[in-house]
């Protein structure tokens, strides 16, 4: 008997994608979707134009299976990855960061939002909250300009007024921080600490 | 770019926050480097969760995804051979009606377009057949040389077990302070393996000893020794969290009170 795709791994999936099971697109679309898009309203600031970003994704997952290489990571950080790609494209290409910055402006006041409000609900991302707070808070700034901001590291270090190597390194050692903490968190877990 | 250069603006690329020119001497870079695609790696993965809310897609976006397959297919002609566009093989638009009725996305409008949608597999089956049936032979020429290998683990068999899709990998660092580290490979079946271990020999009355981690649970994956061999073997039996090594008398415990020397959280 097959088993059901709700059992099947990301990367099985991707190959039934690759034979044309449409169902097998479905499933991923049940799975990482809702990260996919949570993504790209994030950085887009805009539903419409993130349901457009999605599509895309997927509609390219369906068309091009194999440019995602298990090797390289797993689906969902690779469709995150394409997503972010796309939003930042088009962030950087329109007027999109202007309409983003004048609806945040409005909403500033109502719903601010920061690093440690994109991560809830699951425990897991409970643990990547918990990792988030352990992070110098230039560190944190400077990765949330980048990735949410969509901003270049050299627009981060005009904005903050830091050097661009400075916020190179802070970038990349506060992912190195977070993943430790992650670490930390979830092996620490187990033993009681 | 030299390796220092580009290794410092892995995280940066990992955020897409490095100009278009940079972009592309990374890229290059990562072709031949190893230690960089790994580093590139993590920093995605934790990238990916930091993006995570929990939330599901809104009503209405399966829809659109179908209606972007049907249209891409509007637009494609596929040669083959004489150049002729060919229909290999039939879909089932049923399938798709169904799968679309039970996500009751769209409703009426979703059925209409199943017909459209089958087309558009029937098609396209032609351009990705290749390149499938070349996966298909790679994934099968892998299982295969695991399973001959597997009683004599080398690092022959990592290398196949990391070319495997679905693979999981992980890098165990040190938890408590002091070099330790190693790195371990799960295939989809739970089959594992460590290598990479600079874990210092121990004294032969101690052993390392591996444990699966998922919540509050530790399970015993078994003994690493005292000096551990390049290549460990271990099985997974259930879905696992993080993997992590401790020091333990002679012959192992069953269960254990000493805080881990390595750990790693499993991707």
């Amino acid at each position: 008997m097959a088993r059901p795709l709700t059992d099947a791994s990301d990367a099985s999936l991707v190959v039934s994608i690759g034979r044309w099971h449409d169902d097998a697109l479905a499933e991923v679309f049940r799975r990482h979707a809702g990260a996919v898009f949570a993504l790209a309203r994030r950085v887009l600031g805009d539903a419409g134009r993130a349901e457009e970003i999605v599509q895309e994704v997927f509609v390219r997952l369906w068309n091009q299976p194999e440019r995602f290489d298990p090797e390289r990571g797993s689906l969902r950080s690779f469709l995150l990855a394409q997503t972010h790609g796309r939003s930042v494209d088009v962030l950087r290409s329109d007027g999109a960061r202007k309409e983003r910055e004048a609806r945040d402006a409005r909403s500033a006041a109502e719903a601010g939002y920061d690093l440690e409000h994109e991560v809830w609900d699951l425990a897991v991302a409970d643990r990547v909250r918990e990792a988030v707070l352990t992070l110098p808070e230039d560190e944190r700034r400077a990765i949330e300009l980048a990735y949410f901001g969509g901003r270049t590291y050299r627009e981060v270090a005009a904005l903050l007024g830091a050097p661009e190597g400075t916020v190179k390194s802070r970038i990349r050692s506060g992912l190195k921080r977070l993943r430790a903490s992650l670490v930390d968190t979830t092996v620490g877990a187990a033993w009681g600490d | 770019m030299g390796h220092e250069e580009v290794s410092e603006l892995l995280g940066a690329f990992a955020l897409d926050a490095v100009e278009p020119d940079e972009a592309v001497r990374i890229e290059s870079h990562l072709e031949a480097c190893p230690r960089c695609r790994d580093e590139l790696r993590n920093h995605r993965e934790v990238v990916g969760l930091l993006s995570y809310s929990g939330a599901e897609a809104p009503p209405g976006l399966w829809d659109r995804v179908v209606e972007g397959v049907r249209r891409h297919e509007s637009k494609s002609s596929i040669p083959i051979s004489g150049g002729h566009p060919v229909v290999i093989a039939q879909s089932d638009p049923d399938a798709l009606s169904g799968r679309v009725a039970r996500r009751s996305i769209g409703g009426g409008r979703a059925v209409r377009t199943v017909s459209l949608i089958a087309a558009a597999a029937v098609v396209l089956v032609a351009l990705l057949g290749v390149q499938v049936a070349r996966l298909q032979h790679r994934i099968d020429h892998v299982s295969g040389q695991v399973v001959a290998m597997s009683h004599q683990p080398t690092m022959a068999v990592v290398e196949a077990a990391l070319a495997e899709p679905g693979t999981r990998r992980v890098t165990l660092s040190s938890f408590a302070g002091g070099p330790a580290s190693l790195d371990a490979v799960i295939l989809p079946n739970g089959s594992g393996y460590l290598y990479h271990s600079d874990l210092a020999p121990l004294a032969p009355t101690l052993t390392y000893q591996l444990w699966g981690v998922t919540g509050t649970e530790r399970v015993s994956y078994g003994l690493i020794g005292s000096s551990p061999a390049p290549v460990t073997a271990f099985r997974v039996g259930s879905p696992v969290q993080a993997l992590a090594v401790t020091v333990e008398v002679a012959g192992g415990v069953v269960t254990t009170s000493h805080a881990p020397v390595a750990a790693g959280v499993i991707d």
